[in-house]
């Protein structure tokens, strides 16, 4: 023993080594097999939960679960979006003129049906005016009836033409009284008199969160566009709008945005877009052209205005909320609504509010409430000193504005309108004045989709 | 076609085949009244040979009743029957009618789809929602004039003159109010009846709202194209009439399919312990029921085609136009009933349910 332990002293110095740090042994076979794991023993059972659960057995027959076709991605919403704009087993209605470009702006054309015609039909669908909710797919033909309102409106757009100034309007009324269709004659009567119509068909769109959103370089405080949702704006405008731009050259250099040639419309322009990317840039320069003196009159509209003067559902890069008036497109309305933007070749902005999709705006009720007062010589309502809501921005890009109300037709509008029901076979009984009378009050003194829902959606017929 | 010529044999065989021999004992045919079998008996249509739709019915009760006073259809038909030449002698079997014949009997020589311009009249639709059958336009006015006339005394009858107009204009309705008393009802009959059955969890005005959806999907659908293998109810209109008239369109599909009888199950009749299978023919409201449950039955096994409240609505209304266009399966159904009746239309008049009445 003694002769090997000197052995040892031999082969190594004598200086004591230092311990090594040795690998763990188990630790490394653990990490290259598995048994040990599957050998384990089964987890310790601490409580009743992990005790092994009895399974139920069931004896009921089991269904016969038939193999079915399930719709693809997006079929649904599809067929529950999708717009129907005529019905082939209507009758046809005789003896209706068509709408011309001044039709809709003459008194005489008040109380009268009148038909859309099959350019504008197809324009307002490249709009997206026609909403899922009306019932377009009852009739033959897309018609409109031309009520007061609308005269009074249409002679107001004129006007603005005249002048050479926007007329920047509200629409509100109750609940199904017509504001969205109002809003279509106000954009058939824009497309008949070769306006350049930009519409955002809904403002919820916007701001609920649902499309992307990206922010703005050098921008202070933090602004966003909505690259997506200004891509297709731009091709539905030049959808609809495509004879006006092709014919109207631009006025500005835009070569740091796209590579025109020289002579190059405004279609080419909105046509340059091709990626997400550009779209907010070239929708701002042909904002930007439009405004300026010498191009067509624009009309600019929104449906459902509560939900841009919100706070949105988007969130900036330091999580802080940002307000609707942020995102550029919104802006872009928004400046037009206020006056801000100028149009110098006339036309109009017109918002229509909602009163199905709609949430309480204190500055927006207030401000549409002192317009609407101040218009008709009433005493101007005070904001509500107790109100803490209020909102300095909503105020200001609503105070400009003109109000228009809409609300129930006359009985005699109710009667053309009920004739036309009537000669569509949409409405099999007597037409008579008391007949009218009735459903004009049942639809809460002529409000036209409650008339509607009483004599075309019930079950009495 | 081949569904309702199999019954117009069981009519040959059933209908005015005599058996004199079995009229004493007959306790079964004693109890049951004819009025319990017809709910449109309140017509009073004895005048008039019953139309297609009914005729099964009255002919397998009319061989156990042909000796009862009141059942006058059946001598009609009978009477109507021996006018033709084929038919004059018992023996000679009433096998020998050809169908030419017999249509000419049970329509009146009406074609089965009427080819008017005009579609029907508001009379014809009126007793269609009655009766569950179109009868010709004459008829029909005659009918709606005579019931007018009988229903007026029932109406408004201001009694003591003075004390019944003070503050009345048409005085008050007489003490007490017959049964039904309504002096106007809010919805179709037809309608009303549906759409209760069409109802879940008690929720009428939802079942409300997808009835008038599926009158409105009815309204916007393309006009049908009528099949020649599932003839629909004798009179129908032209396939164009119907889309605008949505409650005529449900009305001609559920009244076509709807089943004439059903077979009743008499536990312990058959003998030997088994069931007897007594045919019944059925009233106008139960065979409504009956066709439109089919059809729910059909729509709730359907998958729905896209998303939202209005599917259920979209279901019904296809399912509605299938039948008329003959697609549907509820027509098997309604062959299956039909053969089943037939084969056990010897059960009629058994002597087994006297038996098994008076245990």
């Amino acid at each position: 023993m003694a002769s090997a332990q000197a052995l040892r002293t031999l082969a190594r110095p004598a200086i004591p080594v230092a311990p090594r740090i040795q690998p763990v042994m188990r630790s490394l076979v653990a990490a290259f097999s598995t048994t040990s794991l599957l050998s384990a023993a089964p987890p310790a059972v601490k409580s009743r939960k992990d005790l092994p659960k009895k399974t139920k057995k069931t004896y009921k027959k089991k269904q016969n679960i038939v193999p079915v076709k399930k719709p693809g991605p997006g079929e649904r919403k599809a067929f529950r979006k999708r717009i129907q704009l005529s019905n082939n087993s209507a009758l046809p209605v005789t003896g209706i003129e068509n709408l011309e470009a001044q039709t809709m702006a003459k008194g005489e054309s008040s109380g009268k049906m009148f038909a859309i015609p099959d350019q504008v039909v197809d324009q307002l669908r490249a709009l997206e005016a026609f909403k899922t909710t009306q019932t377009w797919n009852l009739f033959r033909k897309p018609h409109v009836l031309v009520r007061k309102e609308t005269v009074e409106l249409m002679s107001k757009l004129e006007a603005s033409v005249e002048n050479k100034e926007a007329f920047k309007c509200v629409l509100t009324g109750s609940r199904l009284s017509g504001k969205s269709l109002t809003l279509l004659q106000a954009q058939s009567h824009a497309l008949l008199n070769e306006w350049v119509v930009i519409n955002i068909p809904e403002g919820q769109d916007l701001t609920n969160g649902n499309t992307e959103f990206s922010p703005i370089p050098d921008t202070e405080p933090m602004q966003f566009a909505q690259p997506v949702y200004c891509l297709k704006l731009l091709q539905n405008i030049y959808k609809a709008n495509k004879a006006v731009l092709e014919k109207t050259p631009l006025k500005m250099d835009w070569s740091r945005l796209t590579s025109l040639k020289q002579g190059a419309t405004l279609a080419d322009l909105a046509l340059s877009a091709k990626e997400s990317e550009f779209a907010w840039p070239t929708l701002s320069a042909l904002w930007t052209e439009l405004t300026q003196p010498g191009q067509p009159p624009v009309l600019l509209t929104l449906d459902g205005l509560a939900h841009i003067n919100k706070v949105s559902e988007y969130r900036d890069p330091s999580f802080n909320i940002v307000h609707a008036h942020e995102l550029v497109l919104v802006r872009m309305f928004v400046d037009a609504l206020s006056g801000k933007t100028k149009l110098p070749n006339g036309g109009a902005v017109i918002a229509a509010t909602s009163q199905n999709n709609t949430h309480y705006r204190p500055s927006q009720e207030l401000v549409l409430s002192q317009l609407e007062a101040g218009q008709a010589g009433r005493e101007v309502p005070k904001p509500n000193a107790y109100e803490r809501k209020y909102d300095d921005r909503v105020y200001d890009a609503l105070k400009n504005s003109t109000v228009l109300r809409l609300e129930g037709v006359s009985k005699d509008e109710a009667r053309v309108l009920m004739e036309y029901w009537g000669a569509s076979g949409m409405l099999r009984s007597v037409l008579d004045t008391r007949a009218v009378a009735e459903k004009w009050a049942l639809g809460g003194h002529g409000i036209v989709g409650e008339m509607e829902k009483a004599s075309l959606m019930t079950m009495r017929m | 076609m081949a569904s309702r010529l199999k019954i117009w044999g069981a009519c040959r065989t059933l209908a005015v085949r005599p058996q004199p021999a079995r009229l004493p004992a007959q306790p079964f045919r004693v109890q049951i009244s004819p009025s319990r079998f017809y709910a449109d008996d309140a017509t009073n249509k004895s005048s008039k040979p019953p139309t297609g739709t009914k005729i099964e019915t009255s002919g397998s009760t009319t061989k156990s009743e042909s000796g009862s006073a009141g059942v006058a259809q059946s001598i009609e038909l009978a009477q109507k029957a021996s006018q033709t030449p084929a038919s004059t002698s018992q023996t000679s079997s009433i096998e020998a009618l050809d169908d030419a014949a017999l249509e000419q009997i049970l329509y009146g020589g009406r074609p089965v789809t009427s080819q008017r311009e005009g579609g029907l009249t508001e009379a014809q639709e009126e007793a269609l929602y009655r009766e569950g059958v179109i009868p010709p336009p004459e008829e029909a006015e005659a009918a709606l004039t005579k019931s007018e006339t009988a229903a007026e005394p029932r109406s408004i009858l201001p009694v003591g003159a003075e004390l019944q107009t003070a503050g009345h204009k048409f005085g008050l309705p007489k003490k007490p109010y017959p049964d039904g008393f309504n002096v106007k009802k809010r919805y179709h009959p037809v309608l009303e009846q549906i759409t209760r059955l069409l109802m879940r969890h008690g929720e009428l005005s939802v079942a409300q709202r997808n009835m008038a959806m599926v009158m409105n999907f009815l309204r916007t659908a393309p006009a049908p194209i009528y099949s020649p293998k599932f003839p629909l109810l004798p009179g129908t209109p032209p396939a164009a009439h119907l889309p605008l008239n949505p409650v005529l369109y449900i009305t001609i599909a559920i009244d076509s399919v709807a089943p004439l009888l059903k077979v009743r199950n008499i536990a312990g009749a058959g003998g030997g312990g088994r069931a007897l299978e007594l045919p019944v023919p059925l009233a106008v409201r139960q065979r409504r029921r009956m066709a439109f449950q089919w059809i729910l039955d059909v729509i709730n096994k359907k998958p729905s085609k896209g998303s939202g409240r209005t599917q259920f609505a979209h279901r019904i209304a296809e399912e509605i136009i299938a039948v008329v266009e003959g697609r549907s399966s509820v027509w098997e159904k309604r062959k299956l009933v039909h053969k089943l009746g037939t084969a056990a239309r010897a059960n009629v008049g058994s002597n087994k349910l006297k038996t098994k009445k008076k245990k």
